[in-house]
């Protein structure tokens, strides 16, 4: 067999006819990208809300066991309250952008880039506004853990402490990579994607 | 400004007329039948909300094949797709060309599963040069689609070809 057999077949192949193009699903199907995304991020922001706030509970029932001297624990609460504080106006911001389902395909095209943009931004500065409170809050805890501690008790010994410390080290560079894999792999291309679309839509009008 | 129902008239027009070219690169760039209708619907909804930015300058099918493979190239890197068992063959048995006797059928039906399954063997440039040169297209729009210089598709296409016939090779030795 050589070229010219492959061509000969390769012009034989049986295609299917007719178009089989149906507007409204492709439509939907857009629509549904951009719904599925905003779920993801609706999910994410009262999860972290939650647990924010789950944290804040948690940290006023350890610093009443132990009392007045343990009153770093309410900067950790504040700390903690904080976090939730930016996923519940992420939730109001939302709102605000939100479009009606009679709303134009440009309209829907701009709400998403500005949830987009916001997203990017967000992750791009995680260092700044969540991951910076979490290495403190945990900075925290392990001072007063280990400041109360006995002399020659677990929580002092060096090895273990310096096991604790790469641990949450682990954590912390963990979640700043799922972040920049999310910037990198979903949210620019999407944000690419919403941005050639916005451009072509304003052109035509 | 085009209204929407110009738009989708040409949309449903273009599919009428160049749905070939949709279904050449869904199978040769989505491996099982699954695949193929993702791959399909994907490669719908970018030529539909692409077409707007059509200017004309471009031959329609050149247009609609550089808006096919790049959305064929995303939509595997993005997906992570297994090389899972081709299902081309499945695909053949319900389209297939009733002017040809049966033992045509058979033989060519063989043939371009030997064919796909070497395609999907090749790099992800060389599937798109050898998918393009199967299909008849000059050098120019090979290199129009591409983003290959018009003097470069020969040599490229020449490595390519050589890659496809050790691929066949290597198919056909595996299935004997």
């Amino acid at each position: 067999m050589n070229w010219n057999d492959y061509e000969a077949v390769w012009k034989r192949q049986p295609l299917p006819k007719g178009a089989e193009a149906d507007v409204s699903e492709l439509r939907r199907s857009f629509e549904t990208k951009s719904r599925k995304l905003e779920a993801t991020i609706r999910v994410r922001d009262y999860t972290e809300a939650g647990a924010g706030l789950v944290v804040t509970v948690a940290c006023g029932f350890i610093w009443a066991k132990h009392g007045s001297s343990w009153w770093p624990m309410g900067l950790i609460m504040a700390l903690m309250l904080g976090l939730s504080g930016v996923f519940i106006r992420e939730r109001l911001m939302a709102r605000r952008w939100r479009v009606g389902p009679a709303a134009s395909l440009l309209a829907k095209v701009e709400a998403d880039l500005a949830v987009m943009r916001r997203q990017c931004r967000l992750a791009e500065k995680v260092w700044l506004w969540y991951l910076a409170p979490g290495v403190a809050a945990l900075a925290i805890h392990l001072c007063l853990v280990v400041r109360d501690a006995a002399p020659g008790s677990v929580q002092r010994d060096p090895w273990l402490l310096t096991g604790r410390i790469f641990f949450y080290l682990s954590v912390i560079l963990f979640t700043w990579w799922i972040n920049w894999r999310t910037l990198r792999r979903r949210l620019r291309p999407r944000l690419a994607e919403l941005e050639k679309l916005r451009d072509e839509l304003r052109a035509e009008a | 400004m085009r209204s929407d129902i110009d738009h989708t008239v040409q949309f449903k027009a273009w599919l009428e007329e160049h749905r070939g070219i949709l279904v050449k690169v869904e199978r040769a760039y989505a491996a099982t039948a699954a695949d193929q209708a993702d791959l399909q619907q994907e490669l719908k909804l970018q030529l539909w909300i692409s077409l707007r930015n059509y200017s004309g300058q471009a031959k329609a099918s050149t247009w609609i094949y550089r808006v096919c493979l790049n959305t064929a190239m995303t939509w595997r890197r993005g997906t992570a797709r297994r090389e899972a068992r081709i299902e081309v063959g499945a695909d053949l048995d319900r389209t297939g060309d009733e002017a040809a006797s049966p033992a045509q059928q058979a033989d060519d039906r063989e043939m371009l599963e030997q064919l796909y399954a070497a395609i999907h063997a090749l790099p992800e440039a060389d599937r798109a040069l050898i998918l393009l040169a199967l299909d008849g297209l000059a050098y120019r729009e090979i290199a129009e689609i591409t983003g290959l210089k018009e003097n470069h598709v020969g040599v490229a296409l020449s490595r390519a070809r050589q890659r496809l016939a050790a691929q066949m090779k290597g198919v056909i030795d595996e299935l004997e």
